[in-house]
């Protein structure tokens, strides 16, 4: 550490620390678990730091002894879907720098092998989303055939969405496929008269839909006040929420059902 | 039969087709670059089925 020149020093851990917010942003952090978790790192390399974090993009600020010799790094927010697993292995690494004294190199090593973190394999998302989707047409009062409508239709609608997903189709467009889909077969209970509770196997048929990360994350971020982070977010679900609806509708409309 | 009965079997149908089309393209697409691609049906010409000597060949 002691043989790198001192712009060299302050532009590498620059360039980590707007990587690694950009990584923690895209896995689905708030805007100040990303701003602790690098002042965290940066503090215990001697350094101050300056986040900004806008919609898609991290804006980092950087200085050592001198505040006027700061680096500033741009790094577009990456787009890998949510997951736990990596903003949780992110966070740990900040506080193994902060308490173990984990050297950069080492830090950037292990910041390497998190980003390669294999996502949760599809079939099991799949099947635990049904099982949670069908867990909560119980909470909401429904019998058994409303469980296992609700079951089916989430594994069928849920299916399509990581099927069109995955073809790269528009996420708009496949919200309101899946919802459609979802809701048009849990009207099973209405069309074939199954169970005593139809109308809340369709109410839930669709919940797994709702985003409800960017809802919470939006809030968070109002919170801390980074409105512009929050409203983006927010406007992001609403969108998302509309699409759902517009699917749901849709498939009741065709079939005729009169019920909501 | 109701016909909102033929319209949700319809649309189950339409679901179905479309997640079978996606696992065939994704099995299709997960073979070896290198193996010949056979279409289970194809156009093809009259010169395809019957060559006459004197045809081009250079189809």
């Amino acid at each position: 550490m002691t043989t790198e020149r001192p712009d060299a020093f302050l532009r590498s851990r620059g360039a980590f620390l707007a990587e690694y917010a950009a990584w923690l942003i895209g896995c689905g952090a708030t805007c100040i678990r990303v701003d602790k978790n690098c002042r965290r790192m940066a503090a215990s390399w001697g350094l101050g730091v300056d986040l900004t974090v806008m919609p898609a993009h991290i804006n980092v600020s950087v200085w050592g002894a001198d505040p006027v010799d700061a680096v500033v790094v741009v790094r577009r927010a990456v787009a890998c879907g949510i997951s736990f697993n990596i903003n949780a292995k992110l966070s740990r690494l900040s506080w193994e720098v902060a308490d173990d004294g984990l050297g950069f190199d080492e830090t950037r090593a292990r910041f390497d092998d998190i980003v390669k973190t294999r996502p949760t394999d599809a079939r099991e998302v799949l099947l635990l989303a049904s099982m949670a989707n069908a867990s909560f047409c119980r909470l909401f009062g429904g019998d058994l055939a409303a469980m296992i409508i609700v079951f089916v239709s989430t594994l069928a609608g849920y299916r399509l969405k990581q099927v069109m997903l995955r073809a790269g189709r528009d996420v708009r467009i496949t919200f309101l496929c899946a919802s459609f889909f979802s809701a048009s077969l849990s009207a099973a209970g209405y069309v074939f008269g199954l169970g005593a509770t139809p109308d809340i196997a369709v109410g839930t048929s669709v919940l797994y839909l709702i985003p409800g990360v960017p809802y919470i994350n939006s809030v968070s971020d109002m919170l801390d006040r980074h409105y512009l982070s929050a409203f983006s977010r927010l406007i992001d679900a609403l969108v998302l929420t509309v699409c759902l609806s517009v699917g749901l509708c849709a498939g009741l409309l065709i079939l005729g059902l009169k019920t909501y | 039969m109701n016909s909102t009965v033929i319209i949700w079997c319809v649309i189950a149908a339409l679901l179905v087709a479309a997640l079978l089309w996606s696992a065939v393209m994704h099995h299709q697409a997960a073979k070896p670059a290198g193996k010949h691609h056979r279409h289970f049906v194809e156009m093809g010409t009259d010169e395809d089925i019957f060559f006459v000597p004197g045809d081009r060949d250079d189809n």
